[in-house]
């Protein structure tokens, strides 16, 4: 819920708890959806391509929702 | 190419709240959830600064200023990258939207974006009135919303809702490649800060603080790009003694012609501007 | 409109005069500058000029927050043009967070302020000279002996009794002061004339204000004496400026000297009649132009046979409280108001006060909490149910108003009402019967619109002055009175004894700390207007809900530590009159020993009584305007067994609003 205030912006040692109210009894991998987001930050910060991103993931994803459409499929990637 | 930006100029921000509350009006948002908000930047609470009271005498180090806060529409945009069934994508123009058909409810973008500009309909979304209002359908439950910087209206030409309604004319909305552009011009001019830069997001949204800025520049609803002419950005040059018979109540300040404009939200009238 | 006429059909009451809210300040600047325009604030330039001013002295306003936001971007702009803005104000608001000088002064001391900075302008003889003898009352010489302003015909057998003199300093010889004439007038020192020893106004104000110095006030008003300077010098030094108070001063039982002072202080810094100059915090620009010119309309008198007009009479707010009390009304018939139950102080006594009456009936849109009191209810259409012409008092346009539906339920418009009572009342010719022809009759009576133009056209502009007081002053003298020889005498609660305001003097109630019951009650509770709601109204928007809760109290954490109040507890704040129980929120922008509740609330939102369950309707003598901030109280945790669940039980609208549709 968002309320006229809170939550402000979080700092990420906050976040952790943030992301686990925000995933609590998701009908998803909530894990996943943790590890996804912290490195999908580090994408954007440069710390990871999004080739790298797409191919770390890409089983588990494909394993939970039964397909993997992100946009960061690097060229060429091989769709199994 | 076309890549729209919001320019939020803090400096006239009077922290009125109706950016937020015309976004739920236009946007159809449910009870319980806004898509924008007004933050306080100072103290704990809505409208309470930072610092303590000044004793009698001893200078003040209160300070407090708002912050409006929705989808930063990141060029970068973690949510785009976690989405495992690409139902929140960039689109050509710029905006981060989300296909609610396609979304699934895994709230991966939600845990993602470093803004909290998402929300969750956890229950059936309930409207007020209940038919709903301004020009957007409702989103079912098990759907994440957000901002879409008013793509329904961007497309018709007219600028955001919540643009519009800003009475003190502190929200610019433009596109950030035209490098005439208000928003352009204003990054380049003033000094901006986006929201949590070092997470390397790349946000659309820029938000001036130090100088002022004479903020949007046109009274119209359309987008800039769409006015025959562009307004001025400097509008401190109209003699003082206009007013009366000369040049008219609505030209001063931030204003523009407007006349035989076809304003499908208001009715049209052929002066006075917003009054 | 229609009210009026129908009032005057058979000799109703209507609200008098003297309003008794908000008509405080208005009424100490009119003492000295002319009545104007009634008792409210004075005019002021229209904002659009407010972009030419230097400096900015928000006086007890939050422009920003409670003056209806479309006027932010003409202060903006001056703010943009590199104008100072002072802010006067007990609390840190959203004004205050944007000023270059913010003064947090000390509740109801604002008088000695405005004294504190006169005497800063005169004491370093920053005052305009040129302007002080051509257009006020500065060189007009006082007598010693009596205190009286030298009058023509005391000094030549052919002077006339109502002309004040001025020492010529050329010729060495008195002259009649005639308005808006410049002249070698002696603005400062001491005269004999004729044998009578005389000071000039300007010498009498300016003994008075250096019993004021800013060290003085400082102390009084816990401020910072550099500070007071550095604001009238601003205000003095920097070109045109302005001080744009509102009505808060005016809530103080006392407000009209700050009205009278302030006046004063811009006579001294010649900051009347120029583009940049600002004296009100609205740009009132009605000055009868924006509204509709319908000749006799609202009396008809003896125009129609059957119109046989008795004349109505006018009881001020402040009177028709004890006129309730004694049974001089059998009937009210209220329209769109939320006065009597919930925006009156003293809340409980007109809920008393209303059993004397036979008959109340209540033509409203909203269930408000005054509704609940009626015996016949009768539910009025809204705005955007009927055609209307409006006028503005903030923007200079008369606007048609379509109707944009059709009344829901049996909603019908005051215009029906009102001629259907008309009628009832043997009045059949009284109206039209037909609203739209009856706008157009009205229209028609007004030589400057032509009917199918404005109804077309949905909005037409006005003319209006830009730039007011450039014309004589409409005082006795036709100039600004700084001396006042017939003064009004003041007597009230707190004053030992009756006051003669020749000139400003401080008078205080019961912010001062000498109060009796300051000890006891050692807050001073303050009512603020809120950017929520225009007073009551709104209060059921769901939307705003969200944002806005609920009533909270703003408390300093030093005032609520010392009570053992957390932050978000719910408290019970009391005094004599009343009580009220609503949220703490720390604020730290607001000035230990005050508190404050944003005005507005109804009763239904407060966990259990009334702001103006503590607020007191007791007027003064020449105030007569109610003084909701010159209210004491305490504060202390609720007891344990209030019932906040309408808060606290996870409804995400909030209160017990009724759902009633969001717009
Ligand atoms: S602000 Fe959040 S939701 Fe918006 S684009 Fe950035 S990451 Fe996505
Ligand atoms: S751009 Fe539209 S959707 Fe986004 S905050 Fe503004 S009104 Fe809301
Ligand atoms: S509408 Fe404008 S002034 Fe009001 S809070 Fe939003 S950005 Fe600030």
């Amino acid at each position: 819920m968002t309320g006229p205030q809170q939550p402000k912006l979080t700092p990420l040692p906050e976040w952790d708890a943030e992301a686990d109210a925000i995933l609590d009894g998701v009908e998803y991998d909530a894990d996943l959806g943790k590890r996804m987001a912290r490195d999908a930050i580090r994408v954007s910060n440069g710390e990871m391509t999004d080739a790298e991103f797409h191919e770390k993931y890409h089983e588990e994803v494909l394993e939970e929702f039964g397909q993997d459409d992100r946009p960061t499929k690097p060229e060429g990637f091989e769709d199994d | 190419m076309t890549k729209y930006g919001l320019v939020i100029d803090q400096e006239r921000c009077i922290g009125c709240h109706a950016c937020a509350v015309t976004c739920k009006q236009e946007n159809n948002v449910p009870m319980g959830q806004f898509w924008n908000r007004v933050l306080t930047e100072g103290g704990d609470h809505i409208d309470t600064p930072s610092g303590t009271f000044p004793d009698p005498g001893e200078a003040s180090t209160l300070d407090m200023a708002y912050q409006p806060t929705a989808c930063q529409h990141c060029e970068n945009a973690p949510c785009v990258k976690v989405c495992p069934v690409n139902a929140t994508y960039t689109r050509d123009d710029g905006i981060v939207e989300i296909d609610y058909d396609k979304c699934i409810g895994c709230r991966y973008c939600m845990a993602a974006c470093p803004y909290n500009a998402r929300v969750f309909n956890w229950d059936e979304p309930e409207q007020m009135p209940e038919e709903g209002t301004g020009d957007v359908p409702a989103r079912p439950q098990g759907v994440v919303e957000k901002c879409t910087f008013c793509s329904h209206r961007v497309e018709e030409g007219l600028d955001p809702a919540c643009v519009v309604n800003c009475p003190a004319d502190a929200r610019i909305f433009g596109d950030l490649d035209d490098e005439t552009s208000t928003v352009t011009k204003y990054i380049d001019r003033y000094e901006t800060d986006r929201l949590l830069e070092d997470r390397g997001t790349d946000p659309k949204t820029y938000y001036i603080s130090g100088e002022m800025s004479p903020g949007r520049p046109q009274r119209s609803e359309k987008l800039e790009s769409e006015l025959d002419e562009r307004p001025s950005a400097s509008n401190s040059d109209d003699d003082a003694d206009s007013g009366g018979d000369e040049g008219g109540y609505g030209d001063s300040g931030a204003s523009h012609s407007l006349d035989g404009d076809p304003m499908p939200h208001v009715p049209a009238v052929k002066q006075g501007g917003d009054d | 409109m229609a009210k009026s006429r129908l009032a005057s059909l058979f000799g109703g009451t209507t609200d008098g005069f003297f309003y008794g809210i908000d008509t405080n300040v208005g009424q100490g600047f009119h003492r000295v500058a002319g009545n104007l325009w009634g008792a409210f604030l004075p005019p002021t330039n229209a904002p659009t000029d407010w972009k030419n001013c230097r400096t900015i002295i928000a006086w007890g306003s939050d422009i920003l927050r409670s003056q209806f936001q479309m006027d932010s971007e003409h202060f903006l702009e001056a703010l943009r043009n590199g104008a100072k803005l002072v802010v006067v104000d007990p609390m840190y608001t959203t004004t205050a967070a944007k000023a270059d000088l913010w003064l947090p002064i000390e509740p109801g001391k604002d008088a000695y302020l405005a004294l504190a900075m006169m005497q800063v302008v005169l004491d370093e003889g920053l005052h305009d000279e040129e302007f002080l003898r051509a257009r006020t009352t500065a060189p007009a010489l006082v007598r010693t002996d009596t205190g009286e302003l030298l009058r023509a015909s005391d000094v030549s057998a052919a002077g006339d009794d109502e002309s004040v003199v001025a020492m010529n300093s050329e010729t060495n010889d008195v002259e009649a002061l005639a308005p808006e004439t410049d002249g070698s007038y002696a603005l400062l020192g001491e005269y004999t004339v004729d044998g009578i020893e005389t000071k000039t106004s300007l010498t009498v104000l300016k003994e008075h204000v250096d019993g004021y110095t800013p060290e003085d006030v400082a102390d009084v008003a816990d401020l910072n004496p550099d500070d007071v300077r550095t604001a009238a010098r601003w205000l003095a030094t920097r070109g045109p400026g302005g001080i744009l108070p509102s009505y808060g001063v005016g809530r103080y039982i006392y407000g009209h000297v700050f009205g009278q002072a302030y006046a004063i202080l811009m006579a001294l810094t010649g900051d009347y009649g120029n583009s940049g100059n600002i004296h009100n915090q609205h740009g009132n620009l009605w000055g009868g132009n924006q509204a509709l010119q319908v000749g006799d309309y609202t009396s008809p008198g003896t125009e129609s046979e059957s119109v046989s007009a008795s004349p109505t009479t006018g009881v001020g707010y402040k009177d028709v409280i004890s006129a309730i009390e004694d049974g001089q009304f059998d009937v009210i018939y209220a329209m769109e108001s939320n006065m009597l139950v919930n925006q009156f102080p003293d809340r409980k006594r007109w809920i008393e006060s209303l059993k004397n009456v036979d008959l109340i009936a209540w033509a409203d849109m909203h269930h408000t909490p005054s509704v609940q009191h009626a015996d016949l209810i009768l539910p009025a259409a809204h705005w955007f149910e009927k055609e209307d012409i409006v006028p503005s008092y903030s923007h200079p346009h008369i606007t048609y108003r379509h109707k944009v539906h059709d009344p829901l339920w049996e909603a019908k418009s005051d215009y029906w009402i009102m001629d259907k009572l008309a009628a009832h009342l043997g009045h059949e010719d009284a109206f039209l019967g037909d609203k739209h022809e009856e706008l157009r009759m009205l229209v028609d009576r007004d030589d400057r619109l032509d009917f199918e133009e404005l109804y077309e056209e949905g909005t037409v502009e006005m003319d209006y002055q830009t730039i007011m007081y450039q014309d004589e002053f409409g005082t006795e003298t036709g100039r600004l009175e700084l001396y006042d020889d017939a003064p009004p005498v003041e007597s009230g609660p707190g004053l030992d004894e009756e006051v003669s305001l020749e000139l400003p003097k401080p008078l205080e109630a019961r912010t001062d700390d000498d109060y009796e019951k300051s000890d006891k009650y050692p807050l001073v509770f303050m009512q603020k207007h809120g950017v929520f709601r225009i007073h009551s109204q709104y209060e059921m928007n769901s939307w705003v809900r969200e944002v806005n809760t609920e009533p909270q109290l703003d408390i300093n954490p030093k005032d609520a530590k010392t009570r053992g109040i957390d932050d978000g507890d719910y408290v019970r704040v009391h005094n004599d009159k009343g009580e009220m129980v609503v949220k703490a929120k720390y604020n730290d922008g607001i000035k230990p020993g005050l508190i404050n509740t944003d005005q507005g609330w109804w009763d239904r939102d407060y966990v259990r009584g009334h702001h103006n369950d503590l607020t007191d309707s007791e007027v003064a003598e020449v105030g007569r305007t109610f003084a909701f901030y010159d209210t004491r109280v305490e504060v202390e945790l609720a007891p344990d067994d209030v019932d906040t669940s309408n808060y606290t039980g996870g409804n995400p609208v909030g209160a017990n609003a009724e759902k009633t549709g969001g717009d």
